[in-house]
């Protein structure tokens, strides 16, 4: 399915007063509270199938999205971490008492002392998912989103602002066919090295330990 | 990825969007309408966002309330670090903080999964979710870390790294899955 483009929030909103909008012959009427209708947000596309002309909906157990493309490009294979040790990832950002506490398959995340308050950094590798859709998310919250090159591998480096910090956020993404890599670097007190030096830098070693 | 930005808002405008689609979903004449009007005059290249209208939704296919209570957290302390295709929080169980990771790739597949958890020289085990194909990965970690990946959608999974011992993350992370793929299915 795909939804209808080009709406503004404001009318996206508009559209959320109007009443009525379950038409009895759906299967289920839902409540219009805001929390309710959070959850009708993920559970709305069983109404769609409900309401469809086609009377044979198929398995209510495949989600939704868009059309997967089933022969993705994928790139090359990472370690955990995209190989960066604990000790790398403290001696490239200066800080202490970091914790690498979500290492997995995705990627993995150093929060000081293992909690949110205080710095992030993080490794995430996405196998299948459009950098294009990352690299707007960028535009649409930072002060900067430009093109890089690393390693002869092309991507994005986008810059975040604090008001008292100056610049203490640096996002780069490197594509790999349809994956693609980013290092997130956010620091919270000064003083701090330059961000986008630390995530270039570990993003090169994240490409020279691909295999 | 970006921290907090506007969560509530998000949620709102969520909301709104499903009351939309509800719409668009039941009543073939509303669509039209609804798509004309906000098109234009953008003063940046909204491309990426008109073709993945998905962009801002996908850190919510589970409500925070679900997931902290899933994972044995207050509803109060769960928090996101990190949002896109790729969505992180950090729930605060009474055994100790948890992180959760939930992926969706919408272009990858299971076997790619697969095939990344085995280089990684993890723990694989084949399972059915909610009928759908499904592995359950361990990797070798002191803390009990667990991931699942199921195929659907291109593949979506979670994973939960506790940062103590003795929490049930297996059991998490198949609850989650069951979660998810009960409410888009």
């Amino acid at each position: 399915m795909s939804w209808s483009t080009g709406l503004s929030v404001v009318e996206v909103l508009g559209a959320a007063t109007v009443h009525g909008v379950t038409p009895s012959k759906c299967a289920t009427g839902r409540p219009r509270s805001a929390k309710a209708l959070a959850v009708a947000a993920a559970a709305m596309i069983p109404v769609f199938a409900a309401c469809s002309d086609s009377s044979g909906s198929t398995s209510p157990s495949v989600p939704s999205s868009p059309p997967p493309s089933q022969n993705a490009s994928h790139g090359p294979m990472f370690p955990e971490c995209g190989g960066i040790s604990d000790q790398v990832l403290a001696e490239q950002t200066r800080v202490t008492g970091l914790v690498n506490t979500a290492r997995n398959s995705v990627g993995c995340q150093w929060l000081q002392g293992g909690g949110i308050l205080g710095p992030h950094f993080s490794f995430t590798w996405y196998r299948g998912s459009p950098i294009g859709r990352e690299r707007k998310t960028e535009e649409l919250s930072r002060a900067s989103v430009e093109d890089i090159n690393i390693e002869g591998h092309e991507g994005f480096i986008a810059i975040g602002e604090d008001p008292t910090l100056g610049n203490n956020l640096c996002e780069v993404g490197i594509q790999f066919q349809d994956d693609f890599i980013e290092w997130s670097i956010s620091f919270s007190e000064q003083p701090f090295p330059d961000p986008c030096d630390v995530a270039k830098e570990l993003t090169r070693q994240s490409i020279v330990n691909a295999k | 990825m970006s921290r907090s930005f506007g969560r509530r808002a998000l949620a709102g405008l969520i909301a709104a969007v499903s009351v939309l689609t509800l719409l668009t979903g039941c009543t073939k004449t509303v669509e039209g309408t609804a798509a004309k009007s906000g098109s234009g005059d953008v003063p940046r290249n909204d491309d990426s966002a008109k073709q993945y209208p998905n962009l801002l939704k996908e850190c919510e296919v589970l409500t925070e309330d679900i997931l902290a209570k899933t994972v044995g957290a207050d509803p109060l302390d769960i928090q996101s670090t990190f949002v896109g295709a790729v969505c992180r929080w950090q729930a605060a169980n009474p055994a100790g903080l948890i992180d959760i990771t939930r992926f969706w790739y919408e272009q990858g597949s299971l076997d790619n999964e697969k095939k990344v958890a085995q280089s990684l020289q993890y723990q694989i085990e084949n399972r059915t979710i909610a009928g759908v194909p499904s592995i359950v990965m361990k990797p070798n970690d002191p803390n009990g870390a667990c991931g699942v990946a199921s195929d659907a959608g291109g593949v979506v999974g979670w994973w939960v790294n506790p940062q103590t011992p003795g929490i049930d993350a297996c059991g998490m992370v198949v609850k989650l899955m069951e979660l998810t793929l009960a409410t888009s299915s």
